[in-house]
């Protein structure tokens, strides 16, 4: 995997044993954050009553996640644009391989189930194991050839704002795709009233908030004492809310049939519902970097 | 890499302080980028609370409404079986959930059959088809779609 090379020289110090350390520590990744949803009925479901474009669909926009993550958490000092895309590329590919095994290996699929079927079985899987992947390489990285920070010191220095976003998608992401697939979302969704609803927006702000700005996890001063608007209390926890509120719409559509023209409250209950999670998603991935 | 991005903010902090000679001066010097993410980011959860208080208070009124309807002409058959949907639409502005729909089949004979389908939520003005298995052509048996019974959020409390 291209984001083994050491930073100083990429191609020449890579060995079979780095190769072999970032596969299994992308395997590792993969199985603590996507193994739950390999067990999840709706999953296979959903993967099977999906249209395969729609499936395509998914798993392009999972590539860019994961392109942004690669790239905004600079885990190599010469990682640019090419590394990112070629990382989450591989990541998705070995996220597939993975989720064939478990699929197989739990008789999901077998020799009797349509080769389209297990295609598509495979690609949904391999979503949230891709997450994983990324995350592994990129914030579990340990020993001699570990991640270099320079690269994201830069980063967070320049592009403090572009940085927690990318990182507050992928953190929701991960967090709110262990239960949007799941019925239970839209249960909630339906007998939530409006005060129950926005009791929830308010919780998730004042959880947002106080996940990274109260709770002593680490880097408070810091926070309290950066200079940007969007990175002041007000400003991030706004923002942070807003997009983890973009992931869970997106994934509302994904596996739900339930769309805005149509029914707009329930959708937007859906969402707001699915944006708790994907806000303590959001908020745990700004603590991590 | 938590170090790392607290060294890079303190190091900046530190820089701008510096540079701007305090807070008060870095304030100021706030982007227009910045702050008009700020002020959607902020619009965006006003409008969603404005949005599902308006809803919940105007909209969101007067008794469900469900409209069963057995959709004859696009019966299909497969395999010697009758495929007939049923489509279960809400004309209401609740949501609505564990929607139960009797559906009634008599033949010519005279002979009755009823099966019970559930939709498990159905949105406001949302619809959702289900399928009614037939060994007899809709055209040699009178069907029918009844709502049996649902239940709205306001009435429910516990599960």
């Amino acid at each position: 995997m291209p984001n083994a090379a050491p930073a100083a020289s990429p191609s020449k110090s890579h060995t079979w044993h780095d190769e072999w350390q970032d596969l299994m520590r992308g395997i590792g990744g993969a199985a603590i954050i996507g193994t739950p949803l390999v067990y999840t009925m709706e999953m296979w479901q959903l993967a099977t009553l999906l249209r395969p474009r729609t499936v395509l669909v998914l798993a392009l926009l999972i590539i860019i996640v994961n392109i942004g993550y690669n790239y905004v958490s600079g885990f190599r000092e010469d990682s640019g644009l090419r590394d990112a895309v070629l990382d989450a590329v591989e990541s998705y590919a070995l996220g597939a391989v993975f989720a064939l095994v478990l699929l197989v290996l739990l008789r999901i699929v077998d020799s009797s189930t349509p080769l389209i079927d297990i295609a598509c079985k495979t690609a949904v899987e391999a979503l949230p194991l891709s997450l994983g992947i990324s995350i592994a390489n990129t914030q579990f990285r340990g020993g001699e050839d570990g991640a270099a920070p320079g690269s994201q010191d830069e980063r967070v220095r320049h592009h403090p704002v572009l940085v927690d976003a990318g990182i507050t998608v992928a953190g929701s992401l991960i967090f709110a795709f262990n239960v949007a697939p799941t019925e239970e979302i839209m249960l909630l969704a339906t007998r939530a009233t409006w005060v129950h609803l926005i009791a929830i927006i308010v919780f998730s702000l004042l959880l947002s908030y106080g996940i990274i700005f109260v709770a002593e996890f680490s880097g408070i001063q810091e926070r309290r004492g950066a200079k940007g608007l969007l990175q002041r209390p007000v400003g991030e926890t706004a923002l942070g809310y807003v997009l983890a509120l973009a992931v869970a719409l997106g994934l509302v559509y994904a596996f739900h049939d339930v769309t805005f023209a149509d029914s707009p409250y329930t959708t937007v209950a859906a969402m707001v519902v699915l944006g708790l999670p994907a806000t303590i998603g959001g908020a745990a991935g700004r603590l991590l970097v | 890499m938590t170090q790392t991005r607290e060294q890079a903010k303190t190091g900046d902090t530190a820089d701008e302080r510096q540079e701007s000679g305090g807070d008060s001066t870095s304030q100021q010097r706030h982007s227009l980028p910045e702050r008009v993410t700020l002020f959607l980011s902020v619009a965006v959860v006003l409008g969603l609370i404005g949005y599902i208080g308006w809803h919940g208070l105007f909209v969101a009124k007067g008794p469900p409404m469900i409209e069963p309807r057995v959709l004859v002409k696009k019966a299909v058959e497969r395999g010697g079986q009758w495929l007939v949907p049923i489509e279960v639409k809400n004309l209401s502005d609740l949501p609505l959930e564990e929607v139960n729909v009797a559906v009634e089949m008599m033949t010519r004979e005279g002979e009755k059959t009823e099966i019970t389908l559930t939709s498990p939520y159905l949105p406001e003005r949302g619809s959702e088809e289900m399928i009614v298995v037939s060994e007899l052509p809709p055209a040699q048996a009178k069907l029918r779609a009844t709502v049996e019974s649902f239940k709205a959020q306001r009435s429910s409390s516990g599960y």
